[in-house]
């Protein structure tokens, strides 16, 4: 947001004081720093708010076809999966009855692989356990412009940058509270200047646009600061909660990763025995890999609605004898990230929600943009006319 | 409106509807969902009505 006072050429008033000068530069040095990788933002975050309907158009997930039928045992739908990719493991399981009803996730990597690094996508179909199809998540509409979002491409690296862009935006959305003080004292909410300066009508669309989109502004600003960090603090997670556990397994014989003694059925079993009645299963992580133990499974559970939906606990099985060793939930700030995640993307609250992200993202995309302009513009104008050769205006 | 109750509005709208996005999540359905979702549109509703209405008034 910008004030007339503050430029030159219009009203005079009072000198403004030392703390609106300091807004208004903050204002408008974090807005430019961050105006060209905002828009990029803005851009793919457009797409992305629709990612579920993407991914559906374009067959990213298969769906079953017997999606109400009995469940075949999920450690079937793994053997099959693995015996149609010789050489491969399996790092963990998904199931999403709510989005991909009947439809088995199996995350696998080469027989060797501890990390997600290079993981592929395979799905089977829970009532036959036969495998339905396959997918890279690099190579999908959504997961290219997810990784641009999100990463820059450049990983978890990437995360941070798009934390500081975050940071900056927010930066530019408080100060240009500050800044929108004296200019709202004189010109009354809503009021466009047309028919007069094309940069008058510019600012007041500027201003006016800014107060409007300013809440959610907000939330989706904040939450992608918090997302910027969830790599981090994963890793976090999992040097503290999952690293005593890795202590206490250090000592134990480990498992074969690729033919545990307990099938993921039996530590699925043994996970919701000891869970409320409420809870399902969302995840399984096999043995030996970065989020379990070579002991250990790691069983992700959720609740059924709300909320709870949303939040995972973690149950720590032994991959020997089946019996659950820890049952424990993910710090506040792990809570604080997931949570981010639809309240960043707005996809929570059905296609009326989507369609409110798309019009914040679009204006707000347009008052990045004629800020960069309102800049550009005013410099311009402050410049001194170039001089030929001979003196005379060029 | 005075330039101080225009801004108190500006950040009072920002606030309900920065609650209402975070109350959408935390409520399943129904209702209050809908209620919720009114509130956080409602800085964009506003914004129409006053640029329809500012629109209607002769420069």
């Amino acid at each position: 947001m910008n004030v007339p006072a503050a430029r030159g050429g219009e009203a005079t008033r009072a000198l403004p004081s030392r703390w609106f000068r300091f807004n208004l530069w903050l204002h408008r040095w974090a807005s430019l720093v961050a105006t060209l990788p905002f828009l990029v933002l803005c851009l793919t975050g457009t797409v992305l708010i629709f990612h579920e309907e993407i991914d559906a158009a374009l067959g990213v997930v298969p769906s079953a076809q017997r999606s109400d039928a009995p469940h075949r045992p999920i450690a079937e739908g793994v053997a099959n999966v693995l015996a149609a990719h010789p050489g491969e493991r399996a790092l963990s399981i998904g199931i999403d009855p709510e989005n991909h009803p009947g439809v088995l996730l199996v995350v696998t990597a080469a027989a060797g692989e501890t990390t997600f690094d290079h993981a592929k996508l395979r799905f089977a179909e829970l009532a036959t356990a036969q495998p339905i199809g396959e997918s890279d998540p690099d190579k999908t509409l959504t997961g290219f412009l997810l990784e641009l979002h999100s990463q820059w491409f450049l990983g978890p690296v990437g995360e941070v940058i798009g934390a500081l862009i975050a940071l900056l935006v927010l930066l530019s959305l408080l100060s240009g509270l500050v800044v929108y003080a004296p200019y709202v004292k004189r010109i009354a909410f809503g009021v466009l200047r047309r028919g007069k300066d094309a940069r008058l009508l510019q600012l007041d669309l500027h201003n006016f646009i800014g107060a409007i989109v300013l809440g959610w502004a907000l939330v989706v600003t904040v939450t992608g600061f918090l997302l910027g960090f969830s790599t981090i603090a994963l890793m976090v997670w999992q040097a503290t909660a999952l690293g005593e556990i890795r202590t206490q397994a250090a000592g134990m014989t480990a498992v074969d990763p690729l033919h545990p003694p307990a099938d993921v059925d039996r530590a699925i079993a043994s996970a919701l025995a000891n869970a409320g009645p409420d809870r399902r299963i969302t995840s399984v992580i096999f043995p030996g890999t970065n989020f379990s133990t070579p002991r250990h499974y790691t069983v992700l559970l959720s609740g059924k609605s709300g909320i709870e939906q949303r939040l995972f606990t973690a149950s720590i099985v032994d991959a020997e004898s089946g019996a659950l060793v820890a049952h424990d939930e993910p710090p506040a700030y792990l809570k604080a990230i997931i949570l981010s995640e639809p309240l960043h993307f707005g996809d929570y609250g059905g296609l009326p929600l989507k369609l409110l992200w798309t019009a914040c993202t679009w204006l707000t995309l347009f008052i990045t943009a004629n800020g960069a302009w309102l800049w550009w513009n005013r410099r311009r104008r402050r410049m001194p006319k170039a001089v030929t050769t001979n003196g005379a205006p060029a | 409106m005075s330039g101080r109750r225009t801004l108190l509005l500006v950040v009072a709208l920002a606030l309900l509807c920065a609650g209402a996005i975070i109350g959408m999540l935390l409520v399943d359905g129904g209702a209050l969902d809908r209620l919720l979702f009114v509130v956080a549109a409602l800085p964009l509703a506003y914004g129409f009505w006053r640029w329809r209405a500012e629109r209607r008034t002769p420069q």
